[in-house]
This record gives structure tokens, C-alpha cells and sequence, in this order.
């Protein structure tokens, strides 16, 4: 008999990064890397869980901007390009490699890899991903949330709460609008919690968050079950926290799966590895060496010296990882359940983005993870955050304490020397959009047009994509560059509208090239004291 | 179809150094340490300046910063030109104010502003238990079960969560 639940939560973002005005954007490739590596193959495994009517249960939250570009017709034909050239370098990789024992079969390996990609893509989801997803969370076993709007960091934020309540409610509108019901759950960015978000998330109609373990564990009064039973916030929103042991299984550098030697090595690329005659016209028109996705090795170990890289063996080994991971929670919620005197609820949450495009063989883990929990065991029972809410436990009350799941658990990966001139300009831009709202309420025309436009800027501006990358210190000049670029189109708008001087034919750049929330309303950023309840 | 670069979309323009507004802005970063940032328009500078005539000119720049739940304060001698400052604290879970302003020459403090409240976030276990739901000798048999398995009390009741590491 099932003894408890395992609640296993993808996050899958990746900020707005469509870039119409560059031949060759780095960061568009990230975006169609984790196309062909994490949500494709991640919706062929859910297709095959259904078709083999496994029970199983996922939860992915799925950030605006990500669905933003999945909509985004530019970016569906850039794909588009970019599959075909890597399918031209597959040709040239299989006659390369002809007769090689080892990286042969590894260049068909790829080559059929990206050649159901655009199957997948253009044939089958006719380049829909939304639909895909949509019809897929149709069947139940599948429950979407949303994330804030761009991911703002939403504790540093919250000194203006119209620029929270923004960037929740643009978020909770669009996830309605695309995938066809209001979201009962929300990932809020970065996992941060600063106290009193909780009641912005019940007045938009959310019923559960999901915290850092010990944003529940300092909670006040202690929670009775630690992170094994969610706690019911002040406001009567629900909050889930994330469980120590799983999290570190799949995450853990020296630990986590993702290390095994069997698995395919991410930095060995073909991109690296081959003369610059061959390579340079599937790199960086500037001749920079990256990663083509041509990757024929494994981790093999702490070396230099990498053995060459197979499928099957890691198929096994994924395989193995599954099976080890099932036996642990069994174990942990056999443990828990005995001394709670009710069912235990482990919460795994990761970023979907591990799946596939850092760890390889993730998609494959997953797809084994829920095939053994169908067949192989009865001690627990996969089930979504809203599942669990609608058995009626009765649930704890307490405040939970602020907390991110960045280094050091707080707000520092978002707000250190590196990073901390941002917020005077975003916090001084949130003060002038809601005062623009004040003196414009009724705008109509092109002052709506400039107002709403003022609003997509300063939610580009606020990704904690952008800060975060700052504290990393790689691609460091890109991420300050997107904090100014928004800001600076903000601002020169905003005076441009109190001087009763649009730049019309500017203004069309703008929302060409800055197009994310078609439907945003420039009215959601009125004084707080102002707005009636939502709708 | 001709598409616009960046240049182009931002005009030429760059992000100001000041806004022309008085403000001082306090941001919790973790349990030990605050963020303030502010700015101080001319306009300002100069009233104070004229209502402590002498004496201003002569103050040294600094924060007073307060501590709202025990209710002591503490001078923090800042440079005339920094616009922001982290603040060390050694209460978690505390309230907090700052007030940007001068030491004068007579030892008084005068504020020029005043900044939000924060409260720093927790950093341990709530001493605070509801009656309504029984602890189950939970804690103590999480900890027995983590040392058995060779845990530390790091893992056990971290300090720190544990970062993305792949």
C-alpha cells in the first residue's frame, strides 16, 4: 500500500533572448540547444509514458518568456536554419568518421537526433510547443504552472509591489491565454520568497509555491514535518519545500548522477576539438570556437584523457540511476511515514534545462524513474502539488522565511557588488511606470502603445537572469547590456510621452524587436490602493 | 525586411547617473548584512547645508543605522561621495531602518532621509512551537537517521542551502 508521494517539478526557462538584429546570437543557440536537447526529447518521453499508459506525475512550470518564444515565429524559422546546418554538419561528420569503430555510430547517433528534432518540430508539433504541452497536461497526469513574468528577482522588487504584482499577474494572463486554464501553482523565480508575497499569489487566484528547503524549515511556529508536508502560508496559499536528499542526488556536483563517468562528457566538442578549416562554418562567424553539440566522449573520469562516449552503456547506467533513486525515496518514505503517522510528500524540483542539455541522459532517467514507479514498487505514489492539496490533509500555518535557492540560500547570487547598480534604475523605473499610470489612466492611441511598450522594457529589464549571470562572471558585458539596452528604451520613451512626442516610426522597432505580451495592459502597473480585485 | 540594431534602438542614449529625486532605499540581503543605495540631490544638500550653517560642511558623512526590534542604532562613517553601502548586522531576523546624514562637529546626528524598513530573513529554526501540531520526536529522529547515514549537522540544519552545483 502507498505510504507517501513523490512530487518531481521541472522548471523550464530560459530568459528573452531573441535577437533579430544580429546575423549570429549566441543566446538565441542557447535557446535552440535546449530545444533539440531538453524539450523535445522531454515531450517524446511524456508521449511514450502515455502511450504505455504508465501512471506517473510531473509538474512543469513553464516561465513566460520561454513560452513567449516558443510562440515567437522569428525564432521557429532561425530553428529552423540552425537544425539545417547541423544536419549538413551530421553528413559531414558520418563520411569524417566512416569506418571509425567508435565515432561513426556516435555521428549517426547525432544525426538521427537531429533529424527527428525537425521531424518533431516542424512535422509533427508544426512547430507548436505550447499546443504540445497543452493538449499533453489535457490528460491530468501532467499539471503546468507559470513562473513571474521574466523572472524577476522578485524579493528585490517588492520596495515598488506594483512591479510583483506585475510581473505575476502578465504571468498568470499569459499562461491562461496559451495553455487554455488559469495555473493553480507558480515557481516563483530563483525559488525566492521574501515575506508577504504569499498574499499577492492569493489575490491572483495561485494555490501553492514552492520554497528552499529551509525557507520552510525557519518557518514560524517550526514546522512539525519539516519539508515532508507543505505549509499553509498566512494568506492560504500553500507552500511546498524542497527535499535535502533528493535534490542532492540529482544535482550534487560530487555526488549526483549527472558526474557518472558513463555519461556523455558536455565540454568535448567537435567545435573544440577539429581543425578550424573544417569547423568554421558551424561556429562563430568570428571564428570564436563553441559548442557545436557534436559531443563523442564521456566524463570517463577527473582526466584529460576521455575514453569515447556509448550510448548503450549509458543507457544503463541511466537505468541504474533511476532504479537507485526509486529505492531511496521508497526507504525515505517508508522512514517518514512511520514516524509522521501520515503520508510524506518528497518534493524534487529542478530546472529542466539539466535534462538533456547538461546531463545527456536526464530525459532517459526521467522516462525510467516513472516506468519502475508504475511497475516496480507500492510504498509511494507519484502525484502533482494539486493532487496532494485536494486529499485534505490538514495543514500547518506558519510564515515562512525568506530564502532563494542560490549560494548561501538568501539574496546575495542577486545583489552584490557585481550587480547592485541595477537596482536604482529598475526600482526608479517601476516608481515612473506606476506614476505614468496615474497620469495617464485613460491613455488611448499611440500614448496607450508607448505606455504598454514602457511596460514589456522594464519587465525585459528585470529578468534575474541578468544579475545572475553578472555574479557568474561569463558573459558578463551581454547581461549588463540587456539591463541598460531596456532600461535606456524605457526611459527615453517615458520622456518622449511626457513631452507629447513619440517617435512613432521608433516605437515600431521597439515593439518589433521587444515583442513579448502582445496583450500586456499598461493598467496593471496602477497604484496597488487603486485596483479593484482581479478579475 | 530591414531590422534594427541596437544602436539604433537605444538612440544613443545612456542610463543617467541620478535621477533628481531624494531618496534612500534599504534592501535585505541575507540574515547578516543589508543593502542601502540613495541619492541626495544638490537641492538638498544645500537647505541642510544652509539650516546648519558651519557646521554641516565640517560633519562627517554617515548612516545611522537602527535596529527597529531591540531598538539600538550604531553610526556608520561613510565616504562624502558613496551612493550605496552594505551593512553588516549580527541579528538575524530583526528589523531595520537607516538614516543617511551627518555627524557635526558638537557629536549631534542630523538625517537628511530616511529609508523603508526591512526585516533581515531567518537563519535558524523557529524557538516557537504550536501546541496544535506535535512534534512526533521528529526533529530528533531526522538527526538520529542523518548521523547514522554519516551526515554532518551541516547537512542536517544547513546554514547555507546547497547551491546548483552541475
Amino acid at each position: 500500500m502507498s505510504k507517501g508521494y513523490l512530487s518531481l517539478i521541472l522548471h523550464a526557462h530560459l530568459p528573452f533572448v531573441r535577437h533579430p538584429e544580429y546575423l549570429f546570437s549566441l543566446e538565441e543557440k542557447w535557446y535552440f540547444e535546449a530545444l533539440t536537447e531538453c524539450y523535445l526529447p522531454l515531450l517524446e518521453v511524456l508521449h511514450r509514458l502515455e502511450r504505455d499508459n504508465i501512471d506517473y506525475r510531473l509538474t512543469i512550470s513553464i516561465s513566460p518568456t520561454l513560452a513567449a518564444m516558443w510562440q515567437d515565429s522569428y525564432l521557429k524559422e532561425k530553428y529552423r536554419s540552425y537544425l539545417l546546418k547541423l544536419l549538413d554538419l551530421a553528413d559531414k561528420e558520418i563520411k569524417r568518421t566512416a569506418g571509425d569503430p567508435h565515432f561513426f555510430p556516435l555521428a549517426q547517433h547525432y544525426r538521427q537526433r537531429f533529424q527527428s528534432a525537425y521531424r518533431d518540430y516542424f512535422e509533427h508539433y508544426q512547430g507548436d510547443l505550447v499546443g504540445a504541452f497543452r493538449r499533453l497536461a489535457q490528460g491530468g497526469k501532467i499539471e503546468l504552472i507559470t513562473c513571474a513574468a521574466t523572472h524577476g528577482y522578485l524579493p528585490l522588487l517588492l520596495n515598488r509591489p506594483e512591479a510583483v504584482y506585475a510581473q505575476l499577474y502578465t504571468a498568470i494572463d499569459q499562461h491562461t491565454r496559451l495553455f487554455g486554464r488559469a495555473p493553480k501553482g507558480i515557481w516563483l523565480p530563483e525559488c525566492a520568497y521574501e515575506s508577504g508575497l504569499e498574499e499577492f499569489l492569493a489575490e491572483l487566484g495561485i494555490n501553492y509555491f514552492f520554497l528552499e528547503t529551509h525557507g520552510i524549515l525557519y518557518a514560524k511556529p517550526r514546522p512539525a514535518y519539516g519539508t515532508y508536508s507543505p505549509l499553509l502560508t498566512p494568506s492560504g496559499v500553500a507552500a511546498f519545500g524542497r527535499d535535502e536528499e533528493s535534490s542532492k542526488q540529482v544535482w550534487s556536483k560530487t555526488e549526483g548522477y549527472p558526474g557518472d563517468y558513463y555519461y556523455r562528457d558536455f565540454y568535448r566538442d567537435i567545435g573544440y576539438d577539429l581543425p578550424m578549416e573544417y569547423i568554421a562554418p558551424y561556429i562563430h562567424p568570428d571564428g570564436i570556437r563553441i559548442h557545436t553539440g557534436f559531443k563523442y566522449y564521456r566524463i570517463t573520469g577527473k582526466t584529460n584523457h576521455k575514453e569515447p562516449y556509448n550510448p548503450v552503456e549509458a543507457q544503463k547506467k541511466a537505468a541504474e540511476h533511476a532504479g537507485n533513486f526509486m529505492f531511496n525515496r521508497e526507504r525515505q518514505i517508508e522512514y517518514l511515514a512511520d514516524v509522521m503517522n501520515r503520508p510524506p510528500i518528497i518534493v524534487a524540483p529542478y530546472d529542466a534545462e539539466l535534462f538533456g542539455h547538461w546531463w545527456y541522459e536526464g530525459p532517459a532517467w526521467l522516462e525510467f524513474l516513472f516506468r519502475k514507479i508504475h511497475y516496480d514498487q507500492n510504498i509511494f505514489t507519484p502525484i502533482t502539488p494539486s493532487e496532494y492539496l485536494n486529499l485534505g490533509l490538514p495543514l500547518q500555518e506558519a510564515e515562512p522565511s525568506p530564502s532563494s535557492w542560490g549560494h548561501e540560500g538568501y539574496h546575495g547570487v542577486w545583489l552584490n557588488q557585481e550587480n547592485d547598480w541595477i537596482y536604482p534604475h529598475l526600482h526608479m523605473a517601476a516608481e515612473k511606470m506606476v506614476q505614468a499610470v496615474r497620469d495617464f489612466p485613460q491613455a488611448t492611441g499611440i500614448e496607450k502603445e508607448a505606455l504598454t511598450q514602457l511596460g514589456r522594457e522594464l519587465l525585459l529589464a528585470q529578468a534575474s537572469d541578468w544579475p545572475f549571470i553578472m555574479s557568474t562572471g561569463t558573459m558578463v558585458r551581454y547581461a549588463k547590456e540587456r539591463v541598460h539596452d531596456h532600461l535606456v528604451r524605457f526611459n527615453r520613451l517615458l520622456t518622449q510621452l511626457y513631452r507629447r512626442q513619440i517617435d512613432e516610426e521608433w516605437l515600431r522597432k521597439l515593439q518589433t524587436h521587444d515583442n513579448i505580451f502582445p496583450h500586456l495592459d499598461y493598467k496593471i502597473y496602477a497604484p496597488l490602493t487603486e485596483k479593484t480585485a482581479v478579475h | 525586411m530591414h531590422l534594427p540594431d541596437r544602436h539604433e534602438l537605444n538612440a544613443g542614449w545612456t542610463l543617467p547617473h541620478s535621477y533628481g529625486v531624494d531618496r534612500l532605499v534599504l534592501l535585505p540581503r541575507d540574515p547578516y548584512k543589508l543593502y542601502a543605495y540613495w541619492e541626495v540631490t544638490p537641492q538638498l544638500e544645500q537647505k541642510m547645508s544652509q539650516l546648519y550653517s558651519g557646521a554641516w560642511e565640517k560633519g562627517q558623512r554617515v548612516l545611522k543605522l537602527l535596529n527597529l526590534d531591540i531598538g539600538n542604532e550604531q553610526l556608520i562613517p561613510i565616504e562624502s561621495f558613496a551612493t550605496n553601502w552594505y551593512l553588516d548586522v549580527s541579528e538575524a531576523d530583526q528589523s531595520y531602518q537607516v538614516h543617511l546624514g551627518r555627524k557635526l562637529p558638537d557629536d549631534s546626528f542630523v538625517a537628511m532621509l530616511t529609508s523603508n524598513i526591512v526585516r533581515t530573513p531567518r537563519n535558524s529554526l523557529s524557538s516557537v512551537i504550536d501546541p496544535r501540531w506535535r512534534m512526533f520526536n521528529f526533529w530528533q529522529h531526522r538527526y538520529k537517521r542523518k548521523i547514522m547515514c554519516g551526515y554532518s549537522s551541516y547537512d542536517i540544519f544547513p546554514a547555507k542551502a546547497e547551491r546548483k552545483e552541475v
